[in-house]
């Protein structure tokens, strides 16, 4: 590894795990070449255990990863992935290496997949030719592992092909789009997205092969909604502000309308029902796309069949139902975890032997520090509260009084050590509420803290001084070890 | 004529004198020879050499009607004209070929291949003629074509190397295997009329004939192919009448039922196309189309058999079509369009393209894209007939053509009855598209449950195939437009300029950017691949130069930015060491050289680059305040201090005290 100021090594700390065993079994065979003809309208599906690497290139045909075309004749290399190559008219792959899993589906949701596509497109059109028409706004839910995230990626890819300019947003903080997990983000996707990242890559100093995108990042810190429903409603309104703002300064957005990603917790309790309903209100979701789960999908219809009835809402939802791919795998914690870890070292580090990044350690006192910490559910559980109990006290002050604190103020201490700090664009001595609805400007990580001498080590994606700004730590992503030695 | 017994020499004198009259394709008079050849059967062998005589010295003009006779007789009276006929067919036929042009051969051969089917309504399954003799003719024809072929391409090649050359062989034909012809007038100059009134030798028709019995309906319509001769002002005027009185008809069917789409867009397209005849010089080869398409129309009913539904007439290569005349051409027709293979040629001097009248370029299936060389009037005027109804549709659901008979003919040009013709599925809801979006209009996807489950493979190609022009690098798709044309090229640009900055980014380590912010955000515009410009990005900026512009205020994200409260922080990391002294084009004084202990770099302080020159800072500043000031207010993050000159005490109390050590960068 020549990744500098680390010690990586190339299997992630912790359990191996149970996909590895199962790997290291079978004869170690480095970059086995092997040639698939996918016929057309198929899907050749393909698990990549962390640890090991496996080489895809189209040799012919066409072919593409949710959505995003593979050019002939490029390597694309995937390690720690569980992914799907599909083609609308057939194609010949070269695969190196060995995924551990792979097999080649003829079914494949892929016609209702397209056909959403253009039902967007439509109004998309639709909203291009009058100012005053919104383009589509939809909000993709299901349970976990229904292929949410894929289906997010095929629309984008699908609708930056043809010329728009969707605003992708991601309300799941358990995978940070574009970011560390963790956040939520906004982003308004005009360009190719890349075939092995998935959504691609926040910018650098220097050049990208694939064209970066520019998200707009908020920290949440916590790994669901319900952990903290506060500050998530306080995120995704001021998102949807954010992201409604864009959308009438450029003409592009507003016809391309939005997209958006959403946990899958949050369609599987009472509190996460309350949470998507303000979601959909906020983004004034057009159309409603449930994805693999009949329960959910009759239970939208209760909550918004009607809605036109009353009074002052806006227009009728449309609501979908969309069955789940066969591919849809569950990804086990160990997975996810993993998963985690290496978004947070391609954010210091970069995409190993694609591009490297320098991040710089550098030492800051205590006193330099002003830390915050989200509150957690860790003394009150929300979920006992009476429903919207939670809501009626605005002001989550520093010492969380009231229910659960947007906020809290921490002390620099070795429980900081391993964690990931949001640096925010807030400014120190702004109100809580502010803070906690701040944008982020990026991340440090704490590498070490000495409490005696009062300073810690931290590495900071950029040269330069830390700017003196208010920093978040919280519980999710967990503290890594990994990443500095 | 009497019956009675008259000798065979008699008989064939009256029936060469009779010949003589045969001028044109007059169904009449072919009837009428007909019946005399039957009721005179004793002199079968007499009348047949007489045919055969006058088909070999007539004028080529002739030559067509003749054989049609010939083709008459032997299929309604039979044997023993066919025994006889068939003795001489081959240099009949091939002496006969060889004369006329190219469209007049085209029906020749359609006929030739109507002699290889049994008679229709016939109990006979034997063919017209027998096997062995056409396949002899079959063989010959072959092999002429080929050898043209080859002629062909030798002479594009030629072409290809002296265009004045080219251009001149477009007026003046190529060399001909008789030039003779040449001088002769095109024998069907007024053929259309002729054939269209009901006057000719109909094929499809035959069985209102004396005999009632029925012959193969192999009449297709096509209208006589004009050359590039009798291309003139006079058969644009023809068909610019044909269309006016389309026009008129559409127009009261219009009137009578205005909600019919069908009406309109034919209308529309109507009236678009004599706006683009009447403006301007189509080649021949398209003239031959339109005009195909427009008898077509014409006639509402169509003869039974090949008229319900021909085949897309194939619009041949004009290259080829331009050509008139000889064999080359015809061979190079016939091989472009079986074989689907480009000639090496250059295509035509389009005409200057036209105000595209709702003609939109796409959907034309890649498979064919040789058949489209040229752009322009061309391809928006078949897009617009197209989507009109008016031409079949040419979609990428066109089924391959139809195996080649076993001859390797062109089977397009020989419309099999029943069997191996079928006529083109009907055609998909055709997608007008503009510049790669589609027209949202005619998405049949409703948003619910249901309508998302229909398979729509008719939308599939809006994905795919209209946007055919694909990067070799990202595959990402360009429309096949002259926008999508300039995006490609600027996007390829982009690839260039980022493989360049690559390749020089290997010497300096790289670094994450910092986030937009909110406002940023929302005013950013990530107009395509430019966006990694507008990332706060120290480096990303002077990627021209070997140096590098930064800034030592770390309040600032964007230090390249003029935010920067105090110019004499500003610096220029010198990454060629040989460049150690450098004079401020303002105050002529020199940059201070040193070692700067943030960026760990050599650099040049209160430095700031400018294009190629470096300026201080401060000089450069005070020279541009005006426009600075302007830019003051859009850097990442606001200054958290005071501007100008205090950085020390920024230092002291504001930001954190930190080291910077940068990562040991292997």
């Amino acid at each position: 590894m020549s990744v500098p100021g680390l010690q990586l090594s190339e299997l992630p700390i912790g359990q191996p795990f149970s996909n590895f065993t199962a790997q290291d079994s079978t004869p170690v065979e480095p970059l086995a070449e092997k040639t698939y003809e996918v016929a057309k309208f198929r899907e050749w599906r393909f698990e990549v255990a962390f640890g090991t690497t496996v080489e895809v290139k189209l040799l012919k045909g066409s072919a593409e990863i949710f959505g995003t075309e593979l050019p002939i004749g490029h390597k694309f290399t995937f390690t720690g992935a569980k992914s799907a190559i599909f083609t609308w008219h057939g194609c010949t792959l070269e695969v190196r290496g060995s995924p551990s899993v792979e097999y080649t589906s003829e079914e494949t949701p892929m016609t209702a997949y397209t056909n959403l596509h253009f039902a967007l497109e439509k109004q998309r059109g639709m909203a291009g030719e009058s100012p005053t028409v919104q383009g589509p706004r939809v909000m993709i839910i299901g349970p976990e592992n229904a292929g949410k995230t894929s289906l997010v990626k095929i629309l984008t890819a699908y609708a930056v092909r043809q010329g728009r300019k969707p605003a992708v947003v991601n309300l799941d903080p358990k995978e940070g789009v574009l970011s560390l997990p963790g956040t939520l983000s906004a982003t308004s996707f005009s360009t190719i997205m890349d075939v092995e990242e998935g959504f691609g890559s926040s910018p650098t100093s220097g050049p990208s092969p694939v064209p970066v995108k520019l998200p707009l990042v908020y920290y949440y810190g916590l790994e669901t909604p319900e952990g903290n429903t506060k500050l998530y409603k306080a995120l995704v309104s001021r998102m949807a502000v954010a992201v409604s703002s864009r959308l009438s300064e450029d003409d592009e957005n507003r016809s391309s309308g939005i997209i958006i990603d959403t946990p899958g917790t949050i369609s599987q309790t009472p509190t996460g029902y309350d949470l998507l309903h303000h979601a959909i209100s906020e983004f004034s979701i057009t159309t409603l796309v449930v994805l693999g789960s009949e329960r959910l999908y009759s239970d939208m219809l209760r909550r918004f069949e009607d809605r036109p009835n009353h009074q002052h809402q806006p227009p009728p939802i449309s609501i979908i139902k969309l069955s789940k791919s066969g591919g849809c795998v569950d990804r086990d914690d160990a997975f996810l975890r993993a998963a985690r870890e290496r978004s947070i070292r391609e954010y210091f580090f970069g995409e190993p032997k694609k591009r490297t990044l320098s991040p710089y350690t550098m030492t800051v006192g205590f006193d330099d520090l002003n830390i915050w910490r989200v509150g957690e559910a860790s003394t009150l559980n929300t979920s006992l509260l009476p429903i919207g109990h939670d809501d009626d006290d605005d002001e989550g002050g520093g010492g969380g009084v009231g229910g659960q604190a947007l906020l809290a103020q921490a002390e620099c201490s070795m429980l900081l050590q391993h964690s990931v700090a949001a640096v925010l664009h807030a400014e120190i001595g702004d109100e809580v509420r502010a803070l906690a609805e701040s944008s982020v400007m990026g991340f440090v990580y704490i590498a070490s803290v000495d409490e005696q001498k009062r300073y810690m080590k931290i590495l900071a994606p950029m040269p330069g001084r830390l700017p003196p700004k208010p920093l978040v730590v919280s519980s999710f992503p967990e503290p890594t070890f990994s990443l500095v030695g | 004529m009497s019956s009675t017994q008259l000798s065979s020499e008699e008989i064939a004198e009256d029936y060469r004198s009779s010949l003589e009259d045969l001028a044109f394709n007059s169904r009449y008079e072919i009837s009428n020879l007909t019946v005399i050849a039957k009721e005179n059967i004793h002199a079968a062998q007499a009348i047949a050499r007489t045919i055969e005589e006058h088909i070999a010295k007539t004028s080529p003009n002739r030559k067509l009607p003749a054989l049609y006779l010939l083709d008459s007789v032997a299929k309604n009276v039979g044997t023993p004209y066919t025994l006889f006929f068939q003795r001489d067919l081959y240099s009949t036929f091939m002496n006969a070929y060889s004369k006329v042009e190219p469209s007049v051969r085209r029906k020749l051969e359609e006929m030739l291949y109507t002699w290889k089917q049994p008679v229709p309504n016939s109990s006979s399954s034997n063919p017209v003629f027998s096997s062995e003799v056409t396949r002899k003719i079959d063989n010959a024809l072959i092999k002429a074509r080929t050898a043209a072929l080859q002629h062909q391409q030798k002479q594009m090649k030629q072409q290809s190397q002296d265009p004045k050359a080219y251009n001149r062989s477009i007026v003046t034909p190529p060399p001909q295997l008789h030039p003779q012809y040449k001088s002769t007038p095109p024998p069907i100059a007024n053929g259309p009329s002729q054939y269209m009134n009901g006057q000719s030798y109909d094929y499809g028709n035959n069985s209102q004939g004396a005999y009632g019995r029925n012959t193969v309906g192999y009449r297709r319509e096509y209208p006589m192919q004009p050359s590039a001769h009798s291309a003139g002002c006079s058969s644009v005027d023809t068909l610019l009448g044909d269309i006016s009185g389309l026009i008129e008809v559409s127009q009261k069917r219009f009137a009578e039922d205005p909600l019919n789409q069908e009406i309109q867009k034919r209308l529309k397209a109507l009236l678009d196309l004599k706006t683009i005849l009447q403006t301007q010089q189509l080649p021949p080869a398209q003239l031959a189309l339109v005009r195909e398409q427009v008898t077509r129309l014409a006639n509402p009913t169509p003869p039974p058999a090949m008229a319900i539904a021909p085949p897309p007439p194939p619009p041949p290569p004009p290259q080829a079509m331009q050509l008139p005349f000889s064999k080359q051409d015809l061979a190079a027709l016939l091989a472009t369009a079986t074989q689907n293979q480009p000639l090496v040629a250059p295509p035509p001097v389009p005409p200057p393209p036209p105000p595209p009248p709702s003609a939109p370029p796409a959907l034309l299936p890649s498979a064919l894209p040789n058949m489209f060389a040229p752009p322009g009037d061309a391809a928006s005027l078949f897009a617009s007939l197209q989507k009109a109804g008016l031409l079949p549709g040419l979609s990428a659901n066109i089924p391959p053509p139809p195996p080649p008979p076993p001859t390797g003919l062109p089977s397009f040009l020989f419309p099999v009855p029943g069997s191996s013709f079928t006529p083109p599925p009907p055609i998909p809801p055709q997608i007008p598209m503009r510049q790669g979006k589609l027209d949202w209009r005619s998405i049949d996807v409703e948003m619910n449950t249901m309508s998302l489950k229909i398979p729509r493979p008719h939308l599939l190609p809006l994905l795919n195939e209209a946007l055919p022009n694909q990067c070799s690098s990202c595959a990402r798709r360009f429309a096949d437009s002259e926008t999508g044309k300039k995006e490609k090229a600027s996007h390829l640009d982009w690839h260039f300029r980022v493989h360049q900055r690559m390749a020089e980014s290997v010497k300096r380590g790289q670094n994450r950017s910092w986030y937009l912010g909110e406002e940023e955000w929302i005013k950013s515009r990530d107009d395509g691949e430019d966006s990694s410009s507008l990332a706060p990005n120290p480096n990303s900026h002077s990627s021209n130069g070997n140096n590098t512009t930064g800034g030592s205020s770390s309040s600032s994200s964007d230090p390249n930015s003029s935010s920067n409260p105090d110019p004499k922080d500003q610096y220029v990391i010198i990454s060629d060491p040989s460049k150690t002294r450098a004079v401020c084009p303002i105050c002529q004084e020199e940059l201070k050289y040193e070692w700067h202990d943030e960026s760990e770099e050599f650099v040049f302080m209160d430095a700031k680059q400018v294009g190629a020159r470096i300026y201080h800072a401060s000089c450069h500043s005070e020279a541009s305040k005006d426009t600075a000031a302007g830019n003051l207010s859009r850097g990442a993050t606001p200054p958290d201090s005071g501007p100008g000159g205090k950085r020390k005490a920024e230092e002291d109390s504001g930001g954190p005290r930190v080291k910077v050590k940068r990562e040991v960068h292997i």
